[in-house]
């Protein structure tokens, strides 16, 4: 049985993982092989700060929190394990700020130590009048996209660096399944008008004295178009742009202004930090997650497609709850296979 | 009398922001600090700095609470300025939990700090051995950062600074007119202060910059305090002790009990030991006296004595030594019988 993985981001990489750890044992067989043009540090999931926190509005999709949730607890439980710092794992506390009271968030019991931000902490963030704080997890994709190769390769997982043009290319050669996770390109595979580039740009800095994200809020410039700061391991991440449909990746200079005049307001002290970076990606924005199969008649073959795209700015967030789910595709379709394979006749 | 001429003796964090209060209440004295320690030599460069109040035994509750409350004031404006990374003040949340409940559930200091509650039960879950937690953001002062601004505004005051060891404070009496002494455990031979004892700390400095939270056990041994570019692993609490050696055995100890708090320290990086006699008193000494001699006095303003809770208390005490100051200034300024050569 060979699976192709497109995709080699957090996606990719994570229902990889997943799908191997829960089939090899029943199905020595399973050959998986990845295809990407892009591997770690240069993908989507890279450039991302990688804390874990949904949109700060409910999509409405109940399935979307359960998956968020399925990986918050995931991540919890490696926590204390000796792999944390390797998969660049750990907890971070921090402020969402809003310019007046809003609705808790669907997962305010998801994250630990849910509580509004008291009067005394808004003195901190003049123009903000009410704001959330929790208690998170981070999850660095430069260093979980390594752990996640490491432990693929270890499972005699093969790479190919390599764009793959169209399902066919994969799926002529033998391949039984294609678990498509090519985020933001995935309409160059097959035409999605509901994906949608949502770019973002961000500052690298060195201002280790920062210990809290800082989230704000704004409901008339949407999600992430609001100043943020998230500390990492290495760096603290400046940020604050989303523009739906822009697909360049070149820093804006305009955007560059933007984010650093607006933090550096939050945070004056940001002033004196040093800049070492700077990136531009793109979100794959889509209204809600596409999960599903669908099977793909390609001459007189046909080939399963299990579509894992479309996570937006929620990517790590969501990540192993959709690789759970794409497994349990994954599933269905071996089920079905054998179901087809097994010779008629009375069933014992 | 035109310009006091006040010596302030000791460069520590105690010493150093006792001076620069006087600066700022009596901006005609002439202000120089003498120690034979500065930065980054002095005790306060060894503690981690957190404003985590420690309770003294003999001073009135609502004092050390109006001394924290200051301190805790005056912080939170520098960390919320432009200047908050090269003072070395930072906001940081975390959790101080107990193995079993403390009879305290809300101590003195937990409407001060930031958010202060009971930790939930989920997060109880990352302490396996403790039953019961509070949760709660402060700030910590991260030396010697903060020293070196606080020297760096000394100076912009026009108040000087000199490497000297004092034997006695009367030797001061022909120079200056008023006398600061915040020695620290210095106090102890200077003056003579057999209430005065040294409970000594050893601590680990280490590179884990992924760690972004405070955690303390309620017994007070046991804490990792992220800083800046450190986190300060502790720790020990050894009455009596003077000796100012790292002890490889207690590296092991203070190491194992952290880890068995935050396992990921297993990979931290870059130990470096530090060893420092916390200058322990039942009650912080601020206090005027009067030292004579032949009919010539020595008025005396003493800082000393904060033991483990230096940080968290030092700007309630530089006031309150600021303001005793002016009162040896009035008292000065009413007599008529000083002679000065």
């Amino acid at each position: 049985m060979r699976v192709a993985v497109i995709g080699a981001g957090v996606i990719g990489l994570s229902s990889a993982l997943c799908i191997h750890e829960q089939f090899h044992g029943l199905l020595p067989s399973l050959e998986l092989e990845v295809y990407a043009d892009r591997f770690t540090p240069h993908t989507t999931s890279d450039g991302a700060a990688g804390l874990w926190q949904p949109y700060s509005k409910d999509r409405g999709k109940l399935q979307e929190t359960l998956w968020n949730k399925e990986t918050f607890d995931y991540l919890l439980g490696h926590l204390h394990s000796p792999a944390a710092e390797e998969m660049g794992l750990f907890l971070i506390s921090g402020y969402n700020l809003f310019t007046e009271p809003v609705p808790d968030p669907s997962w305010k019991n998801i994250v630990l130590g849910f509580r509004n931000v008291t009067p005394k902490e808004l003195e901190l963030f003049p123009g903000y009048s009410y704001g959330w704080f929790n208690t998170a997890l981070m999850l660095e994709g430069r260093s979980y996209l390594p752990w996640l190769t490491n432990r693929l390769t270890q499972r005699g997982v093969k790479f190919f660096h390599k764009k793959v043009e169209s399902f066919q290319e994969v799926s002529g050669d033998g391949v039984d399944v294609v678990l498509n996770c090519s985020g933001v390109r995935a309409g160059d595979l097959q035409p999605d008008p509901e994906l949608q580039p949502g770019r973002g740009q961000i500052i690298k800095v060195l201002a280790p004295w920062v210990k809290h994200f800082i989230i704000t809020h704004n409901s008339k410039s949407g999600i992430y178009n609001s100043p943020y700061i998230i500390p990492g391991s290495e760096f603290t991440v400046l940020g604050g742009i989303y523009q739906h449909g822009n697909w360049s990746e070149e820093n804006s200079a305009k955007d560059h202004k933007s984010i650093w005049d607006s933090c550096c307001q939050l945070l004056p002290a940001l002033q004196k930090s040093k800049i070492v970076g700077e990136w531009s990606g793109l979100r794959p924005a889509r209204p809600s997650v596409r999960l599903e199969r669908e099977s793909i008649r390609l001459g007189n073959l046909q080939a399963e497609v299990i579509h894992n795209y479309g996570h937006g700015g929620f990517g790590i967030t969501i990540h192993w709850g959709c690789a759970m789910a794409a497994a349990r595709l994954f599933g269905s379709i071996l089920q079905e296979k054998q179901r087809l394979a097994r010779p008629p006749g009375p069933r014992l | 009398m035109a310009s006091p001429k006040v010596a302030v003796v000791g460069a520590g964090v105690i010493g150093l922001s006792t001076a620069l209060c006087i600066t700022e209440t009596c901006p005609s004295c002439s202000v120089t600090v003498l120690s034979d320690q500065f930065s980054p030599n002095t005790t306060s460069d060894v503690a981690a700095g957190m404003l985590i109040p420690h309770t003294y035994p003999d001073t009135p509750i609502h004092r050390q609470k109006q001394w924290f409350k200051e301190t805790f004031t005056y912080l939170f404006a520098i960390s919320n300025s432009r200047e908050a990374s090269e003072a070395g003040i930072h906001l940081v949340s975390g959790w101080q939990v107990f193995k079993s409940t403390p009879n305290e559930e809300f101590p003195f200091w937990s409407d001060i700090v930031l958010g202060f509650r009971p930790m939930s039960e989920a997060e109880l879950q990352k302490f396996p051995q403790h039953q019961f937690g509070q949760a709660f953001t402060t700030l910590k002062c991260d030396c010697p950062s903060y020293l070196l601004w606080l020297e760096k505004r000394l100076k912009a005051t026009g108040a000087q600074m000199y490497t000297r060891k004092v034997a006695e404070l009367w030797e001061l009496h022909s120079e200056y007119d008023i006398v600061v002494n915040c020695t620290g455990m210095g106090a102890h031979q200077l003056v003579g202060d057999k209430q005065l004892f040294p409970v000594r700390g050893q601590v680990l400095k280490v590179h884990a910059p992924w760690v972004k939270h405070f955690i303390r056990d309620g017994d007070g041994l046991t804490y990792i305090y992220p800083g800046i570019h450190r986190v300060t692993l502790g720790g020990t609490r050894e009455k009596g002790s003077w000796s100012v050696s790292p002890d490889p055995g207690t590296t092991r100890d203070i190491f194992d009990r952290c880890c068995s708090l935050e396992p990921s320290l297993q990979g931290a990086q870059d130990i470096e030991v530090k060893v420092g006699l916390r200058p322990s008193r039942q009650c912080v000494r601020v206090q005027r006296e009067v030292l004579s001699q032949g009919g010539v006095k020595l008025p005396v303003v003493h800082n000393y004595g904060h033991g483990a809770g230096g940080f968290s208390v030092h700007r309630g005490t530089a006031n309150e030594a600021a303001h005793l100051v002016g009162e040896c200034i009035s008292a000065l300024q009413g007599s008529s019988s000083r002679a000065k050569l």
